[in-house]
């Protein structure tokens, strides 16, 4: 029996194990909304936004470790999910974007609600498809998810013509796929993996430094086992937070721009970086000329095209980082015992000590005003580090990223790459849908807040119990921070205050509940409500 | 510093802009870029004019004859090959490439078509 397009997506989609789509309708794509009204294994969850749906789905994906799922229509529809495309592309993100498109006949005529989202989207996707005929859609949806998972992870969009979802065909699974162009290394080169041994074996003063590719390869175990077996001190960047301990004797926290002092003073002394799941970010490296100067670079990385792009790398060892470091271990194991790292390692985790003991994380804590890090301790300390934090861009970012300890994978969600504002409240909620039996909470900023605030009714309808904490200072604050270093002090355009609504009142006329603390000591009351009085929802307004 | 860069491509709608934007994306220029079959029309080529055979030794004469026909030019010549460079429309070059097969192509490539406008003629 022939099934109709829109029969074979959602058929598809079930074959992929699908049980969650971000989306918005419209004109083009009624067809598969008409098929998902009575699909009982697929929810749909509207979001208020096409930019929400895709941070949503990107949400889903990076606390799942499954591939996330966004459907929206055709011209502005498809245009709204660009920012949400390029930021999982940016922190690849694993996900499926299908857009509607208008008839193949149409195609290219200007037709009304028409954009080439495929020609949009090619930098910014990790491929993505139109599919011009029906008989080609099953391949593709199967192509899609191949690529988006496989390798490094990245977003896939499929641009689906109305023709095409309309029309009538059989349907044909496709029980494997393979695509000749396309087969990512895994498997780590042997012979460099025993040079990167050595080279550790070697090292007087290493440092690791682990990435977002540890969370997305789950080499969290690894790569701890790897620390502790030869005593070396751990350093995150923004994207690899929760990959290892960060209450961890070894770790240094995060490094870069934002980063602990004695993070960056081990990388600028150290003999021996790792780089593990990284891409050596600008933000990360300062001035590439001058980073890590004494230092020989091994840099593990299934992307071969991160490898030596902003860096100078001595042993580059492309493939799963999982893979790699199990691979590295054994050839480590092998070559001496426990004791003698220890040994080794003495003076040069003594320094690192020092420099701890220097220059620690801190901030001056004020009676009367609410310090931003005093409130991320707050939930910190609250939350035992158990919960799924979420953050806009900003400094609210960085103070969610210094504050608060990630000691599991997928517990943190931050926009890195891109540092896309309004980020943070609809990647909560698919990390809400993902996990529902977890404490979600959204750091936020004012600023960054009201760029996609509109998904408060995505949460208030869906009774997601997320937390969003505000750190209002009225101002925009990071872009502030550098007009005050950079610019005189010349603060053009980054003041919110009086323009900012009254974010208690907002979340109210969303039915989500509304707190507002102006002093230090209605800060713990405010983030422990929900427990006491079983609310869906709530809005904090930290001022 | 010039580079010419020869990649094998999936023959599918989309895939010069796929690759050119790698370069564009990144602020770069590109002086030339041409994309054509080759002999699995699956695959497409991007580069430039050259097309290497290994012919038999007794053959040789007689590709060197198929060339001069096709106005084509020999561009290299080693003790196993020759590296043929032809240029005309589509029917001619598509004609030499039957004809030269049995002789075994080793690497091929093809520009695809370029064009230039004629004067109009005053009347």
């Amino acid at each position: 029996m022939k099934k109709s397009g829109a029969e074979i997506l959602v058929e598809c989609l079930k074959k992929e194990g699908v049980k969650h789509i971000f989306g918005y309708p419209g004109g083009v794509v009624l067809n598969i909304f008409d098929t998902l009204y009575d699909e009982k294994d697929i929810q749909l969850i509207l979001t208020r936004h096409e930019q929400g749906a895709v941070h949503a789905a990107d949400g889903y994906a990076r606390a799942s470790g499954k591939v996330g799922v966004a459907l929206v229509t055709s011209g502005p529809g498809a245009t709204n999910t660009v920012t949400g495309i390029a930021n999982a592309s940016m922190d690849s993100v694993p996900l499926v974007v299908f857009s509607g498109q208008v008839p193949t006949m149409l195609i290219g005529n200007d037709a009304f609600q028409e954009a080439d989202i495929v020609g949009i989207t090619r930098p910014c996707t990790k491929y993505n498809y139109l599919v011009k005929d029906i008989n080609d859609l099953a391949l593709t949806v199967r192509e899609a998810f191949h690529i988006a998972s496989t390798g490094r992870p990245g977003p896939v969009l499929i641009d689906l013509p109305k023709d095409v979802t309309a029309g009538k065909a059989d349907f044909v699974w496709p029980q494997q796929v393979k695509i000749r162009s396309y087969n990512p290394t895994y498997e780590g080169n042997k012979w460099m993996i025993k040079q990167a041994a050595q080279e550790i074996a070697r090292a007087k003063k290493p440092v690791i430094m682990a990435g977002g590719g540890v969370i997305i390869s789950n080499a969290s175990k690894e790569l701890r086992e790897l620390a502790e077996f030869m005593d070396i001190p751990v350093t995150t960047t923004l994207m690899g937070l929760g990959g290892f301990p960060g209450t961890h004797d070894l770790s240094l926290g995060m490094l870069g721009m934002h980063g602990t002092y004695y993070a960056n003073m081990s990388m600028q002394n150290a003999d021996l970086i790792v780089g593990i799941g990284v891409r050596f970010d600008d933000r990360v490296t300062g001035k590439t000329s001058s980073f890590a100067p004494h230092a020989k670079i091994i840099h593990l990385d299934i992307d071969p095209t991160s490898i030596r792009k902003n860096v100078r790398v001595d042993i580059p060892v492309v493939g799963d980082v999982k893979l790699v470091l199990k691979e590295l271990l054994k050839f480590l194991k092998d070559e001496a015992a426990k004791e003698q790292w220890s040994a080794i390692r003495k003076s040069w985790l003594n320094q690192i000590q020092q420099w701890k003991k220097e220059r620690p994380l801190s901030y001056r804590y004020d009676e009367n005003i609410i310090k931003p890090e005093f409130v991320v301790e707050k939930i910190y300390e609250i939350t035992k580090g158990n919960a799924i934090i979420c953050t806009e861009v900003g400094q609210n970012q960085m103070w969610a990223a210094q504050f608060y300890k990630y000691d599991k994978p997928r517990k943190w969600l931050s926009s890195g790459g891109l540092g896309t504002m309004g980020y943070g409240f609809p990647a909560a909620i698919g990390a809400q849908f993902a996990c529902p039996h977890d404490l979600v909470i959204d750091i936020a900023g004012d600023g960054s807040i009201q760029m996609n605030i509109q998904e408060l009714a995505t949460a208030v309808i869906n009774k997601l119990p997320i937390k969003v904490a505000i750190l209002n200072n009225g101002y925009l604050g990071m872009v502030r921070q550098w007009q005050e270093l950079f610019f005189k002090e010349r603060y053009s355009h980054t003041h919110l205050e009086s323009g900012n609504p009254d974010f208690v009142k907002v979340a109210e006329a969303y039915g989500a509940v509304g707190l507002r603390a102006i002093k230090p000591e209605e800060v713990e009351p405010v983030i422990m409500f929900e427990e006491e009085e079983k609310t869906e929802k709530k809005l904090k307004a930290v001022k | 510093m010039r580079h010419t860069i020869s990649v094998l491509v999936e023959n599918k709608f989309g895939v010069l802009s796929r690759v050119s934007g790698l370069f564009s994306g990144r602020g770069y220029n590109i002086e030339s870029i041409s994309v054509g079959e080759t002999i699995d029309p699956q695959i497409s080529v991007m580069t430039i004019v050259t097309i290497k055979v290994s012919p038999r030794k007794a053959d040789r004469l007689e590709l060197l004859k198929l060339t001069e026909i096709f106005r084509g030019r020999i561009v290299d010549s080693g003790p196993t090959t020759y590296t043929i460079e032809i240029t005309g429309e589509e029917g001619k070059m598509n004609a030499f490439i039957e004809l030269i097969k049995p002789f075994g192509i080793k690497e091929f490539v093809r520009t695809g078509k370029v064009a230039i406008a004629r004067e109009g003629i005053k009347k």
